[in-house]
């Protein structure tokens, strides 16, 4: 599976147990990206995209769910380290923002490489960068 | 200082009522019960308070977007910020010089280990990205820089994104805790909760230590001071002891060859920690 996530600009990714930010020009990206492959995420993420396309959109509770290895994870409030076991692409959106933290990346990139940057403006963000890390 | 704390939110509320807002902010808990909830010291710049539930009045909440701030108290100190926060209230121009306003315990003080040298910025309550507001002595206190940058900042860039995305309006109350007379606050109690969405995008309780790591503060008057290495003394190295003595000398003392092995006692720890067992520097090697 790929794994998506957001983080601030020092590695967060939520704090007390709720995201930092939405912004739906990423939404749109991160759908973009998945092309026609489902996009896995908890009750919580999918409220943020219930107006836009449900039906790309799978539902997992405490990531238990087996995903397909083309298929997408988007994780917001979760550290990771007991799904990159069976992850083969991790996508990093940083909101180049300071945000306030509890739940930070937690990712041994010495085992992944960095295959993709790109930057992007988004509709709350001056700019959104994107990594794309392959194992 | 209850008293004063009363007083000071009852004028609120009648400067909340008497604008037509019909947001009334609710009682505060006083500044020693909020310091009572907190630890005294924190490695971190903020902790939650209330389990992160702001404690916001079911009246309080609207659609339209207000901002008040306390009158200064007979200290020159600033109290309450209250705003329900719109897009209609953030800026559209660049901040202007806020060096004009001299907020209580205000003192300029650089020191090298601080982020761009100051220790203490003129720190907004509600934070100019949020409420468009320059030089308004209402709503500035002397805050050290990791509170303003470390502390308070994340959550206004949080709150400012979330009404820049939604076009939604957030509660955000802002409350400076000085602890009896002191000048300078101890920290900030921050809150906040997005209104339409009911608290699902913006809800927080947290406590902003008015701190600097490094630096001493005498929070009754803003004078400060660098925190100074640990003394020779607490250095921890290794001794050579004798027992019959008590002496202590250091390794390569040329006294040591004369100690005889069963009063010979190799020992690692700090000065002070010999002389509170009773031992005494050699007069020789000066350990």
């Amino acid at each position: 599976m790929k794994i998506i996530v957001c983080v601030d600009e020092r590695g967060g990714l939520s704090f007390a147990k709720k995201r930092h930010a939405t912004d739906r020009l990423l939404r749109e990206d991160m759908l973009k990206t998945c092309q026609n492959n489902t996009l896995w995420m908890d009750a919580y993420s999918y409220q943020q995209f219930e107006t836009d396309f449900q039906s790309r959109i799978a539902l997992t509770e405490n990531y238990q769910t087996p995903i397909p290895e083309q298929d997408y994870l988007f994780v917001e409030r979760s550290p990771l380290t007991s799904l990159l076991s069976e992850a083969n692409t991790l996508i990093i959106y940083n909101w180049n923002r300071h945000y306030p933290s509890d739940c930070y990346l937690d990712v041994d990139f010495s085992q992944w490489h960095l295959a993709e940057t790109e930057e992007f403006p988004g509709f709350s963000h001056p700019k959104i960068t994107k990594e794309v890390w392959i194992k | 200082m209850k008293k004063s704390i009363w007083l000071m939110s009852l004028a609120f509320s009648l400067l909340i009522c008497l604008s037509g807002c019909t947001a009334l902010p609710q009682d505060q808990n006083s500044p020693n019960a909020i310091l009572e909830e907190v630890p005294e010291v924190s490695d971190e710049p903020y902790v939650t308070l209330n389990d992160n539930v702001p404690e916001f009045s079911e009246q309080d909440f609207t659609t339209e977007s207000f901002e008040s701030y306390s009158e200064l108290d007979e200290l020159g100190r600033c109290g309450v910020a209250f705003a329900n926060l719109g897009t209609d209230l953030m800026p559209t121009e660049q901040r202007e010089s806020i060096s004009s306003v001299k907020p209580s315990g205000w003192q300029s003080v650089k020191y090298a280990t601080v982020d761009g040298q100051y220790l203490y910025n003129r720190c907004h309550l509600i934070g100019y990205q949020l409420s468009s507001e320059n030089a308004n002595e209402k709503n500035l206190i002397t805050g050290t820089r990791y509170m303003n940058v470390e502390g308070m900042l994340p959550f206004e860039n949080m709150v400012a994104d979330y009404i820049k995305e939604t076009n939604n309006h957030v509660l955000y109350r802002i409350t400076p805790v000085f602890e009896g007379d002191n000048l300078v606050a101890s920290g900030v109690q921050m809150e906040a909760e997005s209104v339409e969405d009911h608290g699902e995008g913006i809800a927080f309780n947290v406590y902003v230590y008015n701190q600097q790591p490094g630096i001493e503060i005498d929070y009754a008057t803003g004078q400060s001071s660098e925190i100074s290495a640990p003394a020779e003394d607490e250095e921890v190295q290794s001794y050579i002891l004798n027992t019959n003595t008590h002496k202590f000398h250091l390794p390569d003392c040329s006294s040591v060859s004369n100690i005889k092995t069963q009063n010979k006692s190799n020992y690692t720890g700090t000065r002070q920690e010999l002389i509170d067992q009773g031992y005494e520097p050699c007069g020789s090697c000066q350990p």
